[in-house]
């Protein structure tokens, strides 16, 4: 509190607009206060000298650390929700005044330059925490980034190196990388006994896996519903929602929360497929992370336009736990193909064939690809996605530059511009689908 | 004898084995001269400019090549694999997953890697790759680094100019090493001939992105700056260390993988740090100059940490971003120029 407090004093026109940032986003009450519970608990943390702490980069498999009794720290997420509040910028621009460069990771750069001038959390800082974990299936940034701190702030770091599951690969390779995650898995146990002193718990272990992927399951059972007309949920509730699930952070009262969503959504929906229909002029696929700063795009230029977001695989990707109740080893070997097929990171044969069951099962009639500035690994291969989705089914796709925690790289018009266009070439192909499917069109 | 092409955006490749299976390894390097546009089709203009050139040379140049491997380096290079896929025309296009970590795990996962490459390398090409071949193709090797160390340890001592290195350096990882080794010994012989290091320009150490083509190297002639030290793909990190001749020759690959001086891909980044700093310790240099090529992720990652350590050892330091382009940047020169005056 002592930091928000400083924050404040220091800095009240940004406090104001990040209040109104949040005050935009269609949060529940129960959802921000799920949200501000791991915030605030996350502050507490650092006044128990005898809990320890770890960073760690989305993703990584935490349930290691936290069966020994580690609080995970998030700072990619706390930049997330600085993006939301619309707080990004001062934070970016002093970690580049310090020497990152402006086209590095947005995510990295709000927590660096946050971190260093001590801001809270609330405002994307992190304080340093007694040790750092990351993996590089998403990226190298996520490695280099933890690792670098860890060494800022001399603390023991953990990289677990999750190998490139490229195109052309098959179900036999993809075994060889699970046994060499498998025996990194086993390296993780070791090193967590050796920083802590504790040994392993491995029913402690199993139940943090039933529990996460309890909730993952329950995320994808209310995810379900999205397929139905009108989806029970667009982007910009789910890129919230889903924050509970990164960090599992919260996990009894997020299952609840997902637990009461379901009973909603069964309530609402029943067995009907379509409950009111034109509700969605057209259904929208986004693919990339979400543009955290700019939920009227969503809300307001998208929503006004009768488009809605109804399918990412990026929020699908983050409920990554698909099995529990099995054995140590097997749990291993789970978790391994769990982050080499994790659908954010999908090589371009498989991304294809995912997208294109994706366009049927989700009834798209348009998809957004964000090419985002500072990821460029989820940016790679996407005109070949395009190319590949528009001549096998016809389907108008977008391609939308920006970045995704950084403003600075937004420019309204000109994207309001192409989604005009996009509009009315999904428009166009509703026409066209009304009579038959087209495939072949090059919109 | 056929080329073998390979793309690493670090010293991963081991170029024994295509050796050894009887090709002349080529490491792809792109063309600054030439316009990437074929490339930009597929990649985003904000994506490293080196590698859309070598997607660029993959495309209009791949029908010379046997075959062409990947090694797992940056995130360039882990993703455009999927890209070349679709467009490089290739009968052979292979994926070695070189480990980001150095430990005694990723070095067996890498010794699998080598032999999973073998494999498949004798089985599309109808070779036997036997140790006796990987170890003479390890010795021919050896030969040449021990030749390039000699070379470059002239560059502090005597008057050479960095574009020579540079092209040299290009020379090491694309021609056949026969040929290569006669250009080594009629260097050798010239560069010892030289004149002294000449007192109107200053010794530096440069580090950062890979420079891969003469221009880059030019700017620093024009400021009046001597590359005399670097740890970079096409310089040290290439011949700084020799391989095990004794021993198993997939083993002694690894080794070798794991002891040259660091890529900034790989864990822990403070091994690259160890080894400017043994440089700048065995060689007086005025100066050291942390350049980044534009969107070059691994090195803007690392170069807040290293400036900031470096300086606190007492090094003057410099850093700077640079374009791909051939043309030199006079801007870029002034920099250096008044860099060179301060120190």
């Amino acid at each position: 509190m002592i930091r928000l407090s400083r924050f404040v004093v220091q800095n009240p026109q940004l406090f104001v607009n990040g209040i109104k940032g949040y005050l935009k986003q269609p949060l529940t009450f129960r959802m921000f206060q799920i949200i501000m519970q791991y915030i605030n608990r996350t502050k507490l943390m650092k006044l128990f000298p005898w809990v320890k702490t770890g960073s760690f980069s989305a993703g990584f498999p935490v349930e290691f650390a936290r069966a020994f009794g580690i609080f995970p720290y998030y700072p990619e997420a706390y930049a997330a929700l600085t993006g939301a509040a619309e707080s990004t910028v001062p934070s970016i621009e002093h970690a580049e005044s310090l020497g990152y460069s402006r086209d590095l990771c947005s995510y990295m750069k709000t927590s660096i330059g946050a971190s260093r001038l001590n801001w809270p959390e609330d405002f994307g800082g992190s304080e340093p925490t007694d040790f750092y974990f990351s993996a590089n299936m998403i990226c190298d940034t996520h490695m280099k980034w933890f690792e670098g701190e860890a060494k800022v702030f001399d603390k023991p770091h953990f990289g677990l190196d999750v190998p490139s599951f490229v195109a052309g690969e098959g179900e036999e390779r993809l075994e060889e990388y699970i046994d060499y995650i498998e025996q990194q898995l086993w390296d993780l146990i070791r090193f967590l006994e050796k920083v802590t002193g504790k040994k392993f718990n491995e029913k402690k272990f199993l139940k943090k896996i039933d529990r996460s992927t309890e909730m993952c399951r329950l995320f994808m059972d209310v995810y379900e519903y999205r397929k139905r007309h009108p989806a029970n949920r667009y982007f910009e509730w789910l890129r919230l929602y889903m924050l509970p699930m990164v960090p599992q952070w919260n996990e009894k009262d997020a299952i609840r929360l997902y637990r009461k969503h379901l009973k909603m959504a069964q309530k609402r929906y029943g067995d009907k497929k379509v409950i009111e229909s034109g509700r969605e002029k057209y259904r929208v696929l986004w693919e990339g992370i979400t543009i955290w700063y700019k939920v009227d795009l969503y809300s307001k230029v998208l929503a006004e336009r009768g488009a809605h977001i109804v399918m990412e695989p990026y929020t699908y990707s983050i409920a990554v736990r698909k099995k529990s109740g099995l054995p140590l080893k097997d749990t291993l070997r789970q978790i391994a193909r769990e982050l080499l097929t994790v659908p954010f990171s999908l090589n371009l044969d498989e991304r294809i064939k995912y997208f294109d069951r994706l366009i049927d099962e989700y009834d798209l009639d348009g998809i957004i690809l964000f090419a985002n500035q500072s990821c460029r690994p989820s940016s790679t291969g996407l005109q070949d996605l395009k190319e590949a989705l528009v001549k096998k089914r016809g389907i108008p796709v977008l391609m939308l530059n920006s970045d995704h925690c950084d403003p600075r790289a937004y420019s309204e018009g000109p994207i309001n511009t192409r989604i005009d266009g996009f509009i009315e070439m999904m428009e166009a192909y509703k026409q066209r689908r009304g009579n038959k499917s087209q495939p072949g069109w090059q919109g | 004898m056929q080329t073998f092409a390979y793309f690493d955006t670090g010293h991963e490749f081991p170029e024994e084995i295509v050796m050894a299976a009887g090709f002349t390894p080529y490491k792809v390097l792109g063309d600054v001269h030439q316009s990437s546009d074929p490339a930009d089709s597929y990649v985003h203009n904000y994506v490293c400019p080196f590698s859309r050139s070598c997607l660029t040379e993959g495309m209009t140049k791949s029908e010379n090549w046997a075959g062409i491997a990947f090694c797992h380096g940056c995130d360039v290079t882990n993703n455009q694999y999927d890209i070349w896929k679709y467009h490089v025309n290739t009968d052979f296009l292979y994926w070695i997953n070189t480990p980001a970590n150095n430990n005694e795990r990723s070095r067996t996962f890498h010794i699998h890697e080598l032999r999973r490459f073998i494999d498949h390398l004798e089985k599309k090409y109808n070779v036997t790759i036997s140790s006796d071949k990987l170890k003479s193709a390890i010795q021919t090797s050896n030969a040449i680094k021990s030749r390039l160390r000699e070379l470059a340890g002239l560059r502090s001592t005597k008057d050479i100019p960095n574009t020579e290195y540079i092209e040299i350096m290009r020379k090491a990882v694309q021609s056949p090493k026969d040929e290569l080794m006669k250009a080594l010994e009629a260097r050798l012989k010239d560069w010892h001939q030289r004149p002294q290091f000449p007192e109107n320009k200053d010794p530096m150490l440069v580090t950062g992105s890979d420079i891969t083509f003469s221009e880059a190297m030019e700017t620093f002639e024009m400021a009046g700056i001597r590359v005399v030290r670097d740890d970079m793909s096409l310089g040290e990190r290439y011949f700084a260390k020799s391989i095990a001749e004794t021993g198993d020759p997939v083993e002694a690959l690894v080794d070798y993988n794991c002891s040259i001086p660091q890529p900034p891909t790989r864990l822990p980044f403070t091994a690259r740090l160890d080894y400017l700093r043994k440089c700048l310790r065995e060689t007086k240099v005025k100066g050291v100059i942390y350049q980044v090529l534009k969107f070059c992720e691994p090195h803007t990652l690392d170069m807040p940490f290293f400036v900031q350590a470096l300086k606190k050892d007492g090094y003057k330091i410099l850093a700077i971003e640079r374009e791909y382009t051939p043309t030199i940047d006079q801007q870029l020169v002034s920099r250096l120029e008044t860099f060179r005056d301060m120190v």
